[in-house]
């Protein structure tokens, strides 16, 4: 048995450095703002108001179309509060004004980036959520997954019919934070409470609280 | 034989999960105060003649800005936190 085992830690070790290298070959886009476009102060920028969404749903019946809109209509109207734009710009971690796994931004490039809504797959920046969502079922904790190489998300059932149409929009927009290229760390820390994924999927889901 | 199949596919089903980003959790739901105090407002501005923003978020915040005073003061501190102070609004022509 010690050599499989050995074999095992030796794979895991493999798959470790394989992400690793995976992620440190990301490169920092430049963020183009508008000239004279101020979107940290004054009033909130045309882009928030007009932030759209184009979502394409697969295996959903009609009322769980009817939530997963409405869910949609709430980032919208998230979006376009003065609470979210303070609140993503203000976001503070162990002291300092920044998200953890913020690729090299800062909180108002952050902010930028999600009014511009430029996949990495789909890197045009159209100021709207452009994605797939596909329902499924599983018994397990995780709420929705997606990947790097699609503009798919999943979303798991067992959580999305117990949700509200605000915890359905934290999770959605968590998981297109992942396609705007932000990560997390894989298990739970307090730090990755604070990844820009989860801080701001968070912060959508607990504006959304006013919408329902 | 069998060991090893197991351990390949511990590590197909490792290798998955590395590379997807997902989410666990439960949603922590909104208290019924909560509720009460975001749809009694809504309301509040409706009453004022302002529709809600999701008929038109432009149009909302302009109705906003006009009605913010006639609003009670628990109604005006939650507007306030949401969309800033509306006594000197509006948004930019970007």
């Amino acid at each position: 048995m010690k050599v499989p085992l050995s074999l095992l830690l030796i794979s895991f070790l493999f798959i470790s450095c394989g992400k690793s290298k995976e992620e440190s070959s990301e490169t920092h886009q430049v963020v183009y703002v508008m000239p004279g476009a101020d979107t940290d102060s004054g009033p909130l920028p045309g882009l928030a108001f007009s932030f759209g969404t184009e979502v394409d749903y697969f295996d959903f019946t009609m009322t769980e179309e009817e939530k997963m809109n409405e869910a949609i209509e709430i980032i919208k109207l998230v979006v376009a509060t003065e609470e979210f734009r303070s609140r993503v710009l203000n976001f503070t971690y162990n002291g300092k004004k920044e998200f953890v796994d913020n690729n090299g931004y800062t909180n108002s490039q952050i902010y930028q980036i999600i009014l511009d809504g430029a996949e990495k797959l789909k890197p045009s920046k159209n100021n709207k959520i452009d994605a797939e969502v596909e329902l499924y079922y599983e018994a397990s904790n995780i709420v929705g997954y997606t990947y790097k190489s699609t503009n798919r998300i999943w979303v798991n059932r067992k959580f999305f019919n117990t949700y509200t149409p605000a915890g359905v929009a934290h999770n959605l927009f968590h998981e297109w934070m992942h396609k705007l290229g932000f990560n997390h760390a894989a298990s739970w820390s307090v730090s990755r409470d604070n990844s820009v994924p989860y801080a701001i999927g968070y912060l959508v889901g607990e504006i959304g609280k006013d919408f329902l | 034989m069998k060991t090893f199949l197991l351990i390949y596919l511990m590590i197909v089903t490792s290798s998955i999960f590395a590379t997807m980003e997902h989410q666990a959790g439960f949603e922590s739901k909104p208290s019924a105060q909560r509720l009460s105090k975001s749809r009694g407002c809504f309301a509040e501005i409706q009453d004022l003649g302002c529709t809600h923003p999701r008929e038109g978020q432009e149009k909302f915040n302009t109705c906003l800005s006009e009605n913010f005073n006639g609003l009670n003061s628990s109604c005006q501190a939650f507007f306030k936190k949401l969309y800033g102070d509306k006594t000197s609004d509006l948004r930019s022509g970007l």
